[in-house]
C-alpha cells in the first residue's frame, strides 16, 4: 500500500502529537489540534500515512483570502523524501479549493530545509518578526506567495503537486508496489444495479449489469428500475456474480469504489449503503467516485493512449455536460443544459411520435432512412458564445411542427422528422465540442455516457474534429451506457491516490464533478 | 374546490407566472403539475424556482425522478413521468418527501391517484398555440384554494397572462 494524504481526523491527534513533540521546542497541545479539527470551516488539516501509520500531518486556516499553514512536520525518520511537498502541494490545492488567493507563514530562521520547500512552492519573504519563537529567541520569517490563482501560480502549484505525487510513488519504503490493486466498483446512480471487478484499474475480471439478459435468465426476472427497493434486491447477488465470474473473494480485494453520486438519491443510497457495509465487514478501505467521472474514465479503459488534456463530453439520459479534463481528476465543466439532456430530448420525441418511451435508439435508426436537411429545426444556443445547450425549445419546435401538420392534414414523414430532429441535436453538439477542443488545445476528446451510442455523433465528432488535428475516444457501448467497469477504474485511480469515503460518506443526489478536484476527501 | 383558467402567451409569461407563485409558497406546500409533452411543466417549474431564489438553472428531473434545489425554501422537484406504477411511490419515498418540508413541485403529479393529496393545487397545462398555454387551475382543500387564488390576483399584473372567467365555487 502507498503512502496516502488524507484528511485529519480527532483519531490521528494521539500519533501526530508525538511528532509534534519531537519536531518542534515548543510544541502545539491536544487541546490546539482539537480546535482545528473540529473547527467547522476555513481550515484544511491533512496527514500522509503508511500503512495506517502518520508520517507527517499540516494544516492551514483561511483569513480573508489569506491561507495561512499554521503548521507542518514530518517525522524525524522519515524526512527529504518528499512528504512535506505532497503535504504542501495538497494544501495548497486544498487551499485554492477553499477561495485562497495567497499562501502566507512564518518560519524559524534557522530552518533552512523548510524555507527551501516553501520556496520552491513560490512563497517569498516579506519580512521578519524578530525574536517570534520565545523559547529560542529566534526570528520568524515572514513569507507570502503571488496570487495562486494567477495561472502562472497555479501552473507551479500544478507542477509541485505532480512531483509530490512522483515523489510518493518513488519512495520505496512507502510504496510497496501495490501497482495493481484488485478493485470491486458498485454502481447504482439510476436504473442500472452493476458490479465489476478490475485489476490495476485496466484489467477487467468481470462486469455484471442486473438488466442484463442472462443476469435476469438466472436470477428470476429480477428487473431493477427506478426502485431503489429493486437494487436492494438486486445488489447482493450482482455483486456475488462479479467476485465470481472474476474468480474472487473479498479477501483478494484491496478496495471498494462506490458511485456516492449524482443520481437519483433512493437508488444511489443502496449502493453506498452496501459498499459501507462491506467495508466496515471485510475492512477494505472504500474509494468514492463521482459518476460523470466514471464515464470519463470508461475511455481511458478502453485506449490506455488517452491522456488529459483532453475535452469529454457525457452525453445520457440524465446529463449533457461538456467538460475540460487538464489533468485525471481535475475537472471544469465548461457548459451542462439548461433544461432537458440530450439522451431525454431523444426519449421524448420518440414518445411524441408515438415510438414508445424511452425510444432514443429507435428514433435514431429510423432517422438513418430520413432526409436531415427536410425540416429546419432550431439550433438552440449555437452561436450563444457559451457552453451552454438547450433542447427543451427544440423539443417544443417538434411539438408544434407535428401540430401544423396534423392541422393542415398533411401525413407526417416519420424519417424525415427523426433525421432532421437528430441532426439539429447533433450539429450543436458537435460545434461546441470542436470550439472547446479548438479554444483549449486539447490533443483528445473523449466521448461518453449512453447517447454515444448514436452512430451519427460518433460519425461526425470524429469527422469534425480529426480534421481539426484532435484525436476522438469513444468506448465500446457496453461501457458507454451504466455499468460498473467505469466506477472501479475511476475508483482505482482515486484509490491509488489515497483518497477515501469514510463511514460518515453520505450518497449526494447533486453532486458535482468540479467540486472533486479541490478536495481529496470525496 | 376552485377553478381557475389561466392563459400565457409565450413562454416567458409561463416563467413569470411562476415567479409569481413563489413568494406565496411555504414549506408543506404540493403543486401538481400536469400536461402533455412541451406544455410547460419544466418551465413554470423554472419560473417558481427563481422566484425561491435558486441561484442555478433547474433542469428536467425527468432522468433523476427528484432534484433538490436550495431557496428561501427549498423545492422538491418531482416528475412522474417514468414511473409506471404507484407502488414506486414508496420506492422514490414520494410521500416521506412531501411531508418532510419544502415546497414540492411534482411533473406529472396526477399521473396516480395515490400521487395525489388531499389538500392538493393541480396545474394542467394545454398547448394552444405554438407558444400559446392554456392552465387549468384545480384547488381542493383550504390551503391549496387560498393559494389559487392569490396566486391568480399575482399574476393580473403579468404581461401576456390573461385570467379567464372567473372562480367556481
Amino acid at each position: 500500500m502507498s503512502a496516502v494524504v488524507r484528511d485529519m481526523t480527532p483519531a490521528d491527534i494521539g500519533a501526530v502529537l508525538t511528532i509534534e513533540n519531537k519536531s518542534f521546542p515548543s510544541p502545539w497541545s491536544r487541546l490546539m489540534f482539537e480546535q482545528e479539527v473540529y473547527a467547522e470551516s476555513g481550515r484544511a488539516w491533512l496527514v500522509v500515512e503508511h500503512d495506517g501509520v502518520v508520517l507527517g500531518y499540516g494544516g492551514l486556516a483561511l483569513l480573508d483570502e489569506a491561507a495561512h499553514v499554521m503548521n507542518l512536520a514530518v517525522r524525524a525518520d522519515c524526512r527529504h523524501r518528499g512528504l512535506g511537498r505532497a503535504l504542501l502541494a495538497h494544501l495548497a490545492r486544498r487551499a485554492r479549493g477553499m477561495g485562497a488567493r495567497h499562501l502566507t507563514l512564518e518560519v524559524r530562521e534557522r530552518n533552512r530545509s523548510a524555507m527551501a520547500l516553501y520556496e520552491a512552492a513560490g512563497l517569498k519573504t516579506v519580512g521578519v518578526r524578530p525574536g517570534y519563537y520565545s523559547e529560542t529567541g529566534e526570528h520568524a520569517v515572514v513569507m507570502w506567495s503571488d496570487d495562486i490563482t494567477h495561472p502562472g501560480e497555479e501552473a507551479r502549484l500544478e507542477e509541485l503537486w505532480n512531483r509530490a505525487e512522483l515523489d510518493l510513488e518513488a519512495y520505496p519504503d512507502v510504496a510497496t508496489g501495490h501497482s495493481a490493486p484488485l478493485v470491486l466498483g458498485i454502481e447504482t446512480s439510476c436504473d442500472e444495479t452493476a458490479a465489476a471487478v478490475m485489476r490495476g484499474g485496466t484489467e477487467l475480471l468481470s462486469s455484471v449489469i442486473a438488466s442484463q439478459v442472462d443476469f435476469h435468465a438466472r436470477f428470476g426476472g429480477v428487473v431493477p428500475e427506478i426502485a431503489s427497493r429493486k437494487h436492494t434486491e438486486a445488489i447482493v447477488a450482482v455483486v456475488q456474480e462479479a467476485m465470481e465470474e472474476a474468480g474472487a473473494t473479498f479477501g483478494d480485494l484491496d478496495a471498494i469504489a462506490v458511485t456516492h453520486g449524482p443520481g437519483l438519491i433512493g437508488a444511489l443510497v443502496v449502493g453506498v449503503a452496501y459498499a459501507k457495509g462491506l467495508s466496515l465487514a471485510t475492512g477494505l478501505p472504500l474509494v468514492g467516485v463521482n459518476h460523470l467521472e466514471g464515464h470519463i474514465f470508461a475511455n481511458p479503459f478502453a485506449n490506455d493512449d488517452v491522456t488529459p488534456p483532453l475535452v469529454a463530453l457525457v452525453v445520457s439520459g440524465g446529463h449533457t455536460s461538456l467538460v475540460h479534463v487538464p489533468e485525471w481528476g481535475v475537472y471544469h465543466t465548461l457548459g451542462e443544459t439548461l433544461d432537458d439532456a440530450a439522451g431525454e430530448a431523444f426519449d421524448k420525441v420518440a414518445k411524441v411520435l408515438g415510438l414508445g418511451y424511452p425510444g432514443g435508439p429507435v428514433l435514431s435508426s429510423l432517422a438513418e432512412e430520413g432526409d436531415p436537411a427536410a425540416i429546419d429545426f432550431p439550433r438552440a444556443m449555437l452561436r450563444s458564445g457559451d457552453y451552454a445547450f438547450s433542447l427543451s425549445g427544440l423539443k417544443t419546435a417538434v411539438i408544434n411542427h407535428i401540430r401544423h401538420e396534423r392541422e393542415a392534414g398533411r401525413e407526417i414523414h416519420v424519417p424525415d422528422l427523426a433525421a432532421s430532429f437528430q441532426q439539429a441535436v447533433i450539429d450543436v453538439q458537435v460545434t461546441k465540442a470542436t470550439r472547446a477542443a479548438k479554444e483549449l488545445g486539447v490533443q483528445w476528446f473523449c466521448l461518453a455516457g449512453g447517447v454515444a451510442a448514436n452512430k451519427l455523433l460518433r460519425e461526425s465528432l470524429h469527422e469534425t474534429l480529426s480534421a481539426e488535428g484532435v484525436r476522438v475516444s469513444v468506448p465500446p457501448l457496453d461501457l458507454c451506457t451504466d455499468n460498473a467497469a467505469m466506477i472501479a477504474a475511476a475508483g482505482t485511480w482515486r484509490f491509488l491516490r489515497g483518497e477515501r469515503l469514510y463511514l460518515d460518506a453520505e450518497a449526494v443526489a447533486d453532486l458535482r464533478l468540479d467540486a472533486d478536484d479541490a478536495s481529496l476527501k470525496t | 374546490m376552485t377553478r381557475y383558467a389561466l392563459r400565457t402567451s409565450a413562454e416567458e409569461a409561463t416563467v413569470a407566472a411562476g415567479r409569481a407563485l413563489a413568494p406565496l409558497l411555504q414549506s408543506g406546500d404540493v403543486i401538481l403539475l400536469s400536461g402533455d409533452l412541451g406544455a410547460g411543466k419544466t418551465c413554470l417549474a423554472r419560473g417558481i424556482a427563481e422566484g425561491l431564489g435558486v441561484g442555478h438553472p433547474v433542469t428536467s428531473p425527468t432522468f433523476n425522478i427528484l432534484l433538490v434545489h436550495p431557496g428561501r425554501v427549498f423545492m422538491n422537484h418531482f416528475d412522474l413521468y417514468r414511473l409506471d406504477s404507484p407502488l414506486q411511490l414508496e420506492d422514490i419515498d414520494y410521500w416521506g418527501t412531501l411531508e418532510a418540508g419544502g415546497v414540492s413541485v411534482v411533473e406529472w403529479g396526477d399521473r396516480f391517484a395515490e400521487s395525489i393529496p388531499e389538500d392538493r393545487l393541480i396545474v394542467a397545462m394545454t398547448i394552444t398555440g405554438d407558444e400559446e398555454r392554456l392552465f387549468d387551475l384545480d384547488a381542493c382543500g383550504g390551503r391549496s384554494e387560498r393559494l389559487a387564488s392569490a396566486w391568480i390576483e399575482a399574476c393580473s399584473s403579468i404581461a401576456g397572462a390573461t385570467l379567464e372567467g372567473g372562480g367556481q365555487p
